[in-house]
């Protein structure tokens, strides 16, 4: 590893360490930590902004005459650190809510509204098509054939076997259409039942209360799920950072995590022995 | 014999059939960026011939190739979103040309012409000149267009509506119930009320509806005369609550026990403000929680440290991923719209109240097409039917 | 029993921090190779559409995410970049989040060295540029006036495999990697709808169950979820990285935290107070 690796990991699993002592209590590494990120943040975003945008899209803009426009529009915003003239923004807002909305309304609603709908409008049973069923004819036939021919045990006999299974599942109304006719009646169930759980124009009594109850169980199911999920994500966010605090703790790193560790546990310890420690909140 | 045999090989080419109703036209609802080109299927067609479509700036070329395909495939009836599904796509193939225009810059004519394939050998139609222009209208989001006129007609009118009768019918939300149960017995219990109004800013729905229930809160708190407190975290926010709360007060007849500080700044930090409202929560352990607005990861510290405390806990977001915390540590939820509905049906403010009845109209006609869809689909299905499926289209085709 | 339920009900939760600690940081210093990691639907269709596009198919992939969604993204991101290698396509790679410019860079460049591809004939990076849905609806209109250079500074029109990528619609297939917003519902709402791009790509573990939607809906052909959809990525392409490596410790993590919810439930039920006694 090159000096600078070696720094970057040193960097990496302190700021880590520190953050992580947030779960301790409330203390200055991880004050340090968070202001640091947030900083980081804001320098990289602004460095970025200048160069990928203001750079290439105003200062060296092809026609000025595009681009004055926009620019101003973009300053009105300012105007909102002047009490007097913070009207003005108004009209950036205006412009960045008009277009903003115009853009997102006519495409949220094709593909999140429609989409979805012509999704759920599905047939809640289906049965064998006319040339599903054939197929099944014809795949009995070569099964019998190729059986007749070559007996139980040939190769072909089990090619034409499994054949003659999968058409068996898409010709008759086998258990694999039910399956998919039960998943789309309960996804209907569903979509139903939780868009009544969401009307409010109308007294939720009777059937309705019923019907919507059932919504709530479906909600109840989504953050269910939403919830394992999201555990399941900051287990592989805290994996992440265990794996590189363990590649930090090696010779090749200088023994970045012990050293970090004991100088943290050592600082947190005196500032609990002098008192200092108390004046934050803990958990 | 044998001159007149490489005769006919070379004059092969010519002896495959070319299709009929060979058209090119500019296609219709687009930025210009492209053309189609139409023809009727060959009598007898097979998967191991093709059919190839060249592009040329003149009539004499240089010719591009832009598509080719096998006979069987390319077929009229896969793009609906340019010739719809009636039954005349039957039989019928097309492709699409990209312009020779560059985006944005003037239409450039081309010409366009068809060729056959396979074993039979070759054949190539004539030339046809087309120029991709860009239109005014896409037809094929009309649906989209009228949705949204009507959508926002209806919106309109029904907030008109509110305005002149405030009492238009909202179902009451049970959440309500539990608020006001948890007020009484905050009361009972000679104990405050802690409110918040979440992370967000005055820009954001969530927190305009808090605010909103924040007043009508404040009213019974006025009426039962307990205390409230309303740690923000955003000072725009903090103003705002005191106005509501201090009009909730003078609302019950009660403008005395009004305190300006009761809602008051925290900070804008993040886990800042979680820690110093978490530190309120256990040094003056509330008989009840609101939590109302916008949250973020800092949800579950907050409604956990609540919890620990005894209070009775209610929370309403339209932050679809936290609401899985909320549900878990709180004592009732209001779930995404059912905060909206809260504040529109305590505030019965027009604008609130208009666009959420709006929304159920919406609900409404996107119910009835889908049970429509769905019902037609099946009879479609068990009666064999398939005409009856061109329902389901009216989502696909035009979108 | 109820004394026990009691005390273990107000144990301080840091005793719990430690429990998932320990349950993570034992797999990374002995790997236990848990079995039963299979390929569900979505990850396997993608992996099938990939494998069936023809060499030279282009493909373009936005990683959508920071640093901070880094561990669930980026080994999906790597797995797919690798497949597209070994199938010779076309990559044109690309960031909407400012803050992932240069952790995509980093996936594609490691991925197509490895794979011996060329910078400006087997793949391209263009890196960031401001606007979010203005850049997706900009590259439906002409990708070269929203990008005039790559991340090197290169103009797109010398860039040879640029020649013939103008537009959005001139990709095979469109991937986003995506932690949030601008992301995965974005690109399809605003850019594959409307030029009937294939559309592919993964999300994190908190976005899968709104993400799922689309999948059933048929807008997107394939879909990854989080660090274990793209460890059964890494299966199917026969290769044990990050993803495969860290399924262990989120195996057990998720055990852990299973088997705390069902104690706590327990002990919920055993020392509630019965009705009508205060």
């Amino acid at each position: 590893m090159s000096f600078g690796d070696i720094a970057g990991l040193w960097l990496a699993t302190g700021l880590t360490l520190f953050l992580f002592s947030f779960l301790y209590r409330d203390n200055p590494f991880y004050k340090l930590g968070e202001h640091l990120y947030l900083g980081v943040t804001i320098g990289y975003m602004l460095v970025k902004l200048v160069y990928e945008t203001w750079i290439p899209k105003v200062w060296n803009a092809e026609n000025y005459a595009l681009v004055i426009p926009p620019v101003i529009i973009g300053f009105l915003l300012l105007t909102r650190f002047v009490p007097k003239v913070s009207w003005l923004s108004r009209w950036s807002f205006a412009f960045i809510i008009g277009y903003g909305s115009g853009l997102a309304i006519p495409a949220t609603f094709t593909s999140i509204i429609l989409k979805q709908a012509e999704a759920t409008t599905r047939p809640l049973v289906t049965v064998p098509t006319a040339a599903e069923q054939k197929a099944l004819e014809a795949a009995e036939k070569t099964l019998a054939d190729t059986r007749a021919a070559r007996g139980n045990e040939a190769p072909e006999t089990r090619a034409a076997e499994k054949a003659a299974l999968s058409a068996r599942r898409s010709g008759t109304y086998s258990w694999v259409r039910a399956y998919a006719d039960v998943t789309t009646i309960i996804l209907f169930l569903g979509v139903f039942s939780v868009l009544f759980y969401f009307f409010f124009s109308i007294e939720h009594k009777g059937p309705v209360r019923i019907f919507s109850r059932v919504g709530v169980l479906f909600l109840m199911i989504y953050f269910g799920a939403s919830y394992g999920y999201t555990v399941m994500g900051r287990f592989a966010l805290l994996y992440d950072r265990l794996l590189d605090v363990r590649k930090a703790s090696g010779g090749d790193a200088w023994f970045a995590t012990p050293i970090i560790l004991v100088l943290m546990i050592g600082v947190l310890v005196w500032r609990h022995r002098t008192g200092k420690a108390s004046e934050e909140p803990s958990h | 014999m044998r001159a007149l045999a490489l005769l006919l090989l070379l004059q092969a080419p010519l002896w495959a059939q070319l299709p009929e109703g060979f058209e090119v036209y500019d296609t219709p609802g687009d930025e210009g960026s492209s053309a189609l080109a139409v023809w009727k299927a060959l009598p007898k067609e097979t998967a191991d011939a093709s059919y190839v479509v060249w592009r040329a700036p003149a009539k004499d070329g240089p010719w591009e190739e832009v598509a080719r395909f096998p006979q069987t495939a390319g077929w009229k009836s896969d793009a609906p979103q340019h010739f719809g599904t009636g039954s005349g796509n039957k039989g019928w193939h097309w492709a699409s040309i990209p312009a020779l225009a560059e985006p944005g810059k003037p239409p450039v004519a081309m010409w366009v012409k068809l060729g056959v394939e396979g074993a039979g050998g070759a054949a190539e139609s004539a030339p046809a000149e087309v120029t991709p222009v860009p239109n005014w209208w896409a037809w094929n989001k009309l649906n989209v267009f009228l949705f949204v006129v009507a959508f926002t007609c209806v919106t309109f009118w029904l907030i008109s509506r509110a305005r002149r009768d405030p009492n238009l019918f909202i179902r009451r939300i049970p959440g309500l119930d539990a608020m006001e149960e948890a007020i009484g017995r905050a009361t009972e219990m000679g104990k405050p009320i802690l409110y918040l109004n979440g992370l967000n800013a005055m820009d954001s729905i969530s927190t305009i509806a808090s605010t909103c229930i924040l007043g009508q809160v404040a009213k019974r708190v006025a009426a039962y005369d307990t205390t409230i407190s309303v740690p923000c975290f955003d000072p725009v926010v903090m103003g705002v609550s005191q106005e509501v709360m201090r009009e909730g007060f003078i609302a019950a007849g009660r403008p005395d026990s009004y305190r300006s500080d009761a809602a008051f700044f925290v900070t804008s930090d993040q886990f800042g403000y979680v820690a110093a409202v978490d530190g309120i929560m256990i040094r003056e352990k509330p008989a009840a929680c609101f939590y109302l607005g916008y949250y973020y990861a800092e949800s579950l510290l907050l409604a956990e440290t609540g919890a620990t405390t005894g209070a009775i806990q209610i929370a309403g977001t339209d932050s679809v991923t936290q609401l899985p915390f909320f549900i878990a540590t709180c004592d009732y939820t209001l779930i995404g719209e059912e905060l909206y509905a809260a504040s529109a049906y305590l505030s019965r403010e027009p604008i609130q109240l208009g666009s959420l009845i709006a929304q159920d109209w919406g609900k409404l006609f996107l119910l009835a097409m889908i049970l429509l869809g769905t019902v037609v689909g099946s009879a479609a299905v068990v009666f064999r039917a398939p005409a009856l499926l061109f329902l389901k289209d009216l989502f696909a085709t035009y979108s | 029993m109820r004394e026990l339920f009691e005390k273990l009900l107000k144990m301080d939760r840091r005793w719990i921090f430690l429990l998932v600690g320990i349950a993570l940081m034992v797999p990374i210093l002995k790997p236990l190779k848990l079995p039963g990691l299979k390929a569900s639907t979505p990850v396997q269709d993608l992996y099938t559409y990939i494998e069936g596009l023809p060499e030279g198919s282009k493909v373009l992939i936005s990683f959508d995410f920071d640093p901070a969604s880094k561990p669930e993204l980026e080994p999906m991101g790597a797995a797919i970049v690798r497949h597209c290698m070994r199938k010779k396509l076309k990559v044109v790679a690309m960031t909407l989040w400012v803050t992932g410019a240069s952790l995509a860079q980093r996936v594609v460049e490691s991925e197509a060295t490895a794979a011996g591809a060329k910078y400006g004939e087997d793949y391209v990076y263009l890196g960031w540029k401001p606007g979010n849905v203005a850049v997706i609806t900009g590259m439906r209109e002409d990708i070269h006036v929203v990008f005039p250079k790559d991340s090197k500074q290169t103009d797109l029109s010398k860039i040879p495999m640029m020649q013939d990528i103008r537009r959005l619609r001139d990709f095979d297939l469109a991937f986003s990697f995506a932690a949030g917003s601008p992301g995965l519902d974005t690109w399809i709402a605003y850019g594959a709808d409307k030029e009937k791009v294939k559309m592919g790509g993964g999300s994190t573990a908190v976005n899968v169950p709104s993400m799922a939607v689309f999948v059933q809906s048929g807008q997107l052909v394939g879909f990854i979820g989080a660090l274990r959809g793209a460890a059964e990525y890494e299966l199917l392409m026969n290769f044990s990285g990050t993803a495969t490596r860290g399924m262990d410790g989120i195996a057990l993590g998720s055990y852990l935290v299973a088997a705390l919810i069902i104690l706590a439930n327990i002990g919920y039920w055993l020392t509630r107070k019965p009705k009508g006694v205060a």
